[in-house]
């Protein structure tokens, strides 16, 4: 959400300029989203379904119309519902700047100091995955996006997307965002670790049922912000700025 | 006069014993000095830097509101867990000792909980109250027209989390209070009977007093069971959530040094539960066997 309304998510450019020291989730803009919320469950319009993909499971029995997921869920969920999906962009707040919606998703990574035959197995695997016919097949069956703009230029040769035309949603989404800064991903140190916090804080927060909802959101926020900072101090006191 | 005479050699003892020692050493000595020593490290998440930093983890770790709370936590749950556990097993156990047709089928529905693996155990209980799909959330909204959704309410978690906890230890706890209830001798029960005492004195007065080298040792096994062994059930079951709500000590270890890869940190609450349950243990051990009546 912040990326998408070009709000920075940690200080120090999201921690691209140096390492991040302060997470801002706790700033006017993500005690708004959270205060949103609250009201949202507080009506009975959102249903928390769970972490990650716990959610798809009210979505898919029914309970719910509608439901923010990762695009690489799309395949999954269509084969497992007995309607028909639509998908649309990330809903947006007015008054704030357009930024990007964020490419998340797994990455990949290849770490330092293994022997050689490692590397050699890993180059394997990468070539691997990165062939076409593989990128494109996995990019079929989930939704994530495909490695390569030659995967792409295939896919939309082949008529993939006017078939498939959900697939092709989170194209659109990224490419009719703005890039900003801000709407960069965050480089955070044990991102992780953050993300466990956030998401304890969302679910405290889901539980109020009182009326001082955006002082309620502020306070959440702010206990989840120190213990962030404190996991982003430690990570700077290990490798340094 | 010659006391060492059945074994001549000096050595025997020693490697007859090894392999029950290298197992102790392997598992419990090494890995306890292992937490001791890392307990005073800030270990980087990818394990290829360490700064020294003395007792400012333990410092950290009853500064850290988030610890304290666990902590409350725990015992609410391992208490809950140990009394609900031990009175209705004691009932179920007292039931299961009468004189019915087909009891051996009763007996095997009420002890094969135990023989059902945690993860499995975890699953049926997180199907059965599953928000969306949930069989018995769809019988309560039937009954009382509310929808009980565990994922956003932290004292409803706590308490399926608690239930599911007792059930899984059920069949353990019935089997050796069916044990218990059958060592009893009847000529004390008919004599009770005689002397004019109901049933529920009977119980009272003769039973459970004899029962008591039971509940004692059910009273620690189920105290390590609600300390660490419902990490299974809680993993699969809520992950800790919704908001921390079923976070026990043994659990917020885990998510600290395996989800945030913080393995000082976490060593260090791994010491600070092992004193913690170590004195608890010797407490009981102390105190309440007093009480105990070995008869």
């Amino acid at each position: 959400m912040h990326a998408l309304h070009a709000q920075f998510y940690a200080n120090n450019e999201n921690g691209r300029k140096a390492k991040a020291t302060e997470v801002y989730f706790n700033r006017e803009f993500g005690v708004k989203v959270f205060s949103e919320w609250i009201k949202w469950a507080q009506n009975g319009v959102l249903v928390y379904g769970g972490r990650e993909h716990n959610a798809k499971n009210a979505f898919i029995s029914g309970q719910v119309a509608m439901l923010i997921q990762s695009t690489s869920s799309l395949g999954s969920i269509e084969a497992k519902a007995n309607f028909k999906v639509g998908t649309t962009f990330l809903p947006r707040i007015p008054g704030y700047p357009r930024g990007n919606s964020v490419v998340g998703g797994a990455t990949l990574w290849v770490m330092k100091g293994k022997p050689k035959e490692d590397y050699k197995a890993i180059w394997e695997f990468l070539k691997f995955v990165a062939r076409l016919d593989v990128s494109q097949k996995s990019h079929k069956s989930t939704g994530y996006f495909p490695t390569s703009n030659s995967a792409l230029k295939g896919l939309l040769d082949e008529g993939w997307f006017s078939e498939h035309p959900n697939y092709l949603t989170a194209f659109l989404q990224i490419l009719s965002g703005i890039n900003r800064q801000e709407s960069q991903g965050v480089r955070l140190g044990n991102f992780v670790a953050i993300r466990d916090v956030v998401d304890s804080a969302f679910e405290k927060a889901l539980q109020y049922k009182g009326p001082d909802i955006e002082k309620t959101a502020k306070a959440i926020l702010d206990e989840a912000a120190k213990q962030c900072n404190q996991i982003l101090k430690d990570y700077v006191s290990l490798y340094g700025k | 006069m010659h006391a060492q005479s059945r074994f001549p050699n000096k050595l025997l003892p020693y490697i007859l014993l090894s392999p029950s020692i290298v197992v102790i050493a392997v598992f419990f000595i090494i890995p306890t000095v292992k937490s001791i020593y890392q307990s005073f490290f800030r270990v980087s998440p990818f394990g290829d830097r360490r700064i020294f930093v003395g007792f400012d983890n333990f410092v950290r770790l009853f500064n850290s509101p988030a610890y304290v709370q666990s902590l409350l936590r725990t015992l609410i749950f391992a208490t809950a867990v140990v009394l609900i556990g031990l009175s209705f097993c004691m009932i179920v156990a007292v039931l299961l000792n009468q004189r019915i047709r087909g009891m051996s089928v009763f007996r095997t529905f009420f002890i094969w909980t135990y023989a059902i693996s945690p993860a499995i155990a975890g699953t049926i209980w997180a199907l059965m109250f599953n928000p969306a799909t949930g069989p018995v959330v769809y019988l309560v909204k039937l009954l009382s027209g509310k929808s009980i959704n565990w994922m956003n309410d932290g004292k409803l978690a706590l308490a399926i989390v608690i239930v599911a906890a007792v059930w899984k230890m059920l069949g353990y706890n019935v089997i050796f209070y069916l044990a218990g209830l059958q060592a009893i001798p009847t000529e004390l029960l008919e004599a009770a009977s005689i002397d004019g005492a109901n049933g529920i004195k009977r119980f009272f007065r003769v039973t459970f007093p004899l029962l008591s080298p039971t509940t004692f040792f059910l009273l620690i096994m189920n105290m390590l069971y609600a300390f660490f062994e419902v990490f299974g059930l809680i993993d699969i079951m809520t992950k800790g959530g919704p908001g921390n709500a079923t976070e026990v000590l043994v659990y917020k270890l885990y998510k600290d040094g395996f989800i945030s890869i913080d393995i000082g940190f976490a060593s260090a609450q791994s010491v600070v539960l092992f004193v913690f349950v170590t004195v608890l243990t010797i407490l009981q051990f102390r105190y309440t066997q007093q009480k105990v009546f070995y008869g």
